[in-house]
């Protein structure tokens, strides 16, 4: 009965936490920009780690940036990923990736202005 | 590649949109993204006039497919005011900017056009930190007046729900902007200005092809517009010299500039007693025995308290911010640093920090918030890194009631009471002095409208309190409105009781500006509905 409750507590946290596992990186100046304020988004299943098999072959190729860099990553999994994850011991590990690219350079700013501002 | 490739593409979305904090979420078609042309061009009427070209199209696009379609910023708000039930529109990778050239200044204008630089033409899409980054740069040595406690929304998006900050004195962000470039359908074009204060010769706007307006009350209507009078492709904002910004955190004993490296600063506590209640309403810094000015200093440029009202006593934290002159040299460092927080005010993303690490923090919040949401060290920065990045991106609450500051005192009591009710909601009372705006729907409506910033952690109990301050409000009496761009519990009657004779101006302008019926169906939607604001 012990043992079944302490299961019960350790699964009910394990979806509470599992919610909202998710790793993140962001550029520290986030000028991130997707469709609509969204990130961009494509989930994969890595099979077998590393140098194994993704269902996004090697990696993801983030051309929706086009010539911009990428502002920041996240890797989310939900509870059904983090149990398909546990139960194959990592070897099937499903992940919602999402993205933000990087805004491209600024246009350049025509001005007749002297090259330093004075300090006021 | 023609523009139609390089600057258009139609991304139809197959799961609901959400805004940034997670808090509102609804099906979308998908989003006409706008680029820049490729070729980077100085920015100036040409690509000005190819982008034109490509919202309109996006327009065109959409009316062809019977669906309505707004702008999007950044998607921040924390109402369903994004939401478009069709399409939206994003611009947010058009973000050119420049100094408006003196020649193209209308002799009429009152701005002091000798000061150098003060005029900018801004795209629409450039984000508040970008356009910082730029008007502080030692090129131009500029700066806003005010912006909100983060700097990630467009400049747009910011501008149509009122976004705003505590300067003392000065009005809400888009009270700085003073011309605006308006692309209403597929054909019309409108440049407008205020007629009692002219900025740009005429021939400026028919260089994009757009019918200038002069009209106090079309500019009013348009300048805070909900996202209901199309498409805002550009702007003229007004700027000053750029400053520093002293911000000090519970008014340190001691001068809190002159503290020896190494020493920790000394610290007040405040609770909301009769020196503060005094302060609150009347502003009078030397009458509060701890928060006067530092010898041979002004009042602060910015003031802020903050109550926790799941105290008791109440405790107060205060952030003060004195303005001196730039240094030659200084050179502002704008990276955002997640393991301290700046003295800026951003409760909401402080929070969505805290809320990451401590999922079920919700009892101890108080506690939390209270040792965790200030750096208590004094910080020296430029306005952009006092309001800068904030990174954290989670599910937390944040709604806004303002009212005249003679009832500023009533309206804090009211919420406490409210707070004590419900048994304790898991918000603070961020509070904020926002000069009068001429916008015909500024929520800043009073000469000094007193908002309170209600943020904190999203549950039921927060929800429930946001649903009945404004019952609480009507119960006293006291005259309010809410912020649009964050929880609100606006009626069409609320709507009018807050705004009154402006409200039929603000829907006389959209007829005016949108004289077809179909052109306004296009940019409504249910959130304007719901408050009568459109059919
Ligand atoms: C972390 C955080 C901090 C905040 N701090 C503050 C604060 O300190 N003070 C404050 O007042 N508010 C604050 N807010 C609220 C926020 O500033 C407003 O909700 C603001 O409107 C969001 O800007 P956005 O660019 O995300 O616009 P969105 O939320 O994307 O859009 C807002 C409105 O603008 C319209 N719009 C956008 N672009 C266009 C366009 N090109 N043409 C026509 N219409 C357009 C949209 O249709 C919509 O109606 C904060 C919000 C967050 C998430």
């Amino acid at each position: 009965m012990a043992h079944g409750s302490s299961l019960a507590a350790v699964l009910a946290s394990a979806a509470l936490l599992s919610g909202c596992a998710s790793y993140r990186i962001y550029a520290p100046e986030f000028d991130g920009v997707g469709p609509g304020g969204q990130p961009y988004r494509y989930s994969s299943t890595s099979v077998l780690g590393d140098q194994g098999l993704s269902t996004e072959g090697s990696g993801y190729n983030a051309t929706q940036c086009r010539n911009a860099d990428l502002a920041a990553v996240a890797v989310r999994r939900n509870f059904g990923q983090s149990l398909l994850t546990l139960f194959t011991l990592g070897i099937v590990s499903p992940a919602m990736v999402e993205f933000y690219c990087a805004k491209p350079p600024d246009p350049p700013i025509p001005c007749d202005c002297e090259e330093d501002a004075p300090a006021q | 590649m023609s523009d139609d490739t390089t600057m258009w593409e139609w991304l139809p979305q197959n799961r609901d949109w959400e805004n940034w904090h997670k808090t509102i979420e609804g099906p979308v078609d998908g989003v006409y993204m706008h680029r820049y042309p490729p070729e980077n061009p100085a920015f100036g009427i040409d690509p000005i006039n190819r982008c034109t070209r490509q919202i309109q199209r996006s327009i065109a696009h959409t009316r062809a497919a019977g669906r309505p379609v707004r702008g999007i910023g950044r998607g921040w708000s924390l109402s369903d005011i994004t939401l478009p039930q069709g399409r939206l529109i994003d611009i947010s990778l058009l973000i050119g900017r420049k100094p408006i050239a003196a020649p193209q200044i209308d002799p009429g204008y009152q701005g002091e056009s000798a000061e150098r630089g003060k005029l900018w033409l801004v795209q629409g899409g450039t984000y508040i930190s970008e356009l910082n980054r730029t008007l502080e740069d030692n090129r131009f040595g500029r700066s806003l007046r005010t912006t909100g406690a983060a700097n990630g929304q467009t400049v747009i998006g910011a501008s149509s729900t009122g976004t705003h900050g505590s300067a003392l004195g000065f009005g809400a962000f888009h009270d700085q902007i003073v011309a605006i470039h308006l692309i209403a359908n597929e054909t019309t074009q409108y440049w407008l200005e205020r007629a009692s204060y002219p900025v740009l010769k005429d021939s400026f706007a028919q260089s994009l092809g757009a019918r200038p307006i002069r009209d106090d009350k079309l500019f009013n209507a348009v300048v805070m517009g909900l996202g209901a009078f199309g498409i805002i492709h550009n702007v003229v904002v007004e700027t000053r010299s750029r400053r520093l910004f002293e911000a000090i955190n519970n008014a340190h004993l001691t001068d809190p500039f002159d503290i020896p490296a190494g020493q920790q600063p000394v610290l007040n506590r405040f609770f909301y007693d009769a020196d503060m209640r005094n302060l609150i309403e009347t502003l009078d810094f030397d009458a509060h025995p701890q928060l006067k000015p530092p010898p041979g200093r002004g009042d602060p440029y910015f003031f802020q308290p903050i109550l926790d009202p799941n105290t008791a006593p109440v405790e107060v934290l205060v952030t003060q911010m004195y303005e001196k002159p730039w240094l030659a040299g200084y050179t502002p460092n704008y990276a955002a640093n997640e393991s301290t927080f700046g003295p800026g005010y951003d409760f909401i993303s402080v929070l969505g920090f805290l809320l990451d690490r401590f999922p079920g923090m919700t009892p101890t919040f108080a506690n939390i918030a209270r040792s965790q949401l200030f750096r208590y060290a004094p910080k020296t920065g430029s306005w952009g890194e006092q309001f800068g990045y904030k990174a954290a991106r989670t599910k937390v609450a944040s709604g806004s009631v303002a009212v005249p500051l003679d009832r500023a005192l009533d309206t804090l009591d009211a919420l406490i009471d409210l707070n004590t009710d419900i048994g304790g909601a898991p918000l603070v009372y961020g509070c904020r002095y926002v000069a009068k705006s001429d916008a015909l729907l500024a929520f800043n409506k009073w000469d000094t409208t007193f908002v309170v910033s209600l943020d904190g952690v999203e549950n039921s109990r927060s929800r429930d309190f946001f649903a009945r301050v404004p019952q609480a409000m009507e119960a006293r009496g006291i005259p309010f409105t809410q912020h649009w761009g964050k929880t609100n519990h606006y009626t069409p009657q609320r709507v009018r009781t807050a705004y009154g004779a402006n409200v039929d101006a603000w829907l006389a302008a959209r007829e005016e500006l949108l004289p077809a019926s179909a052109d306004r169906a296009l940019f409504t939607n249910d959130y304007l509905r719901v408050r009568g604001l459109a059919d």
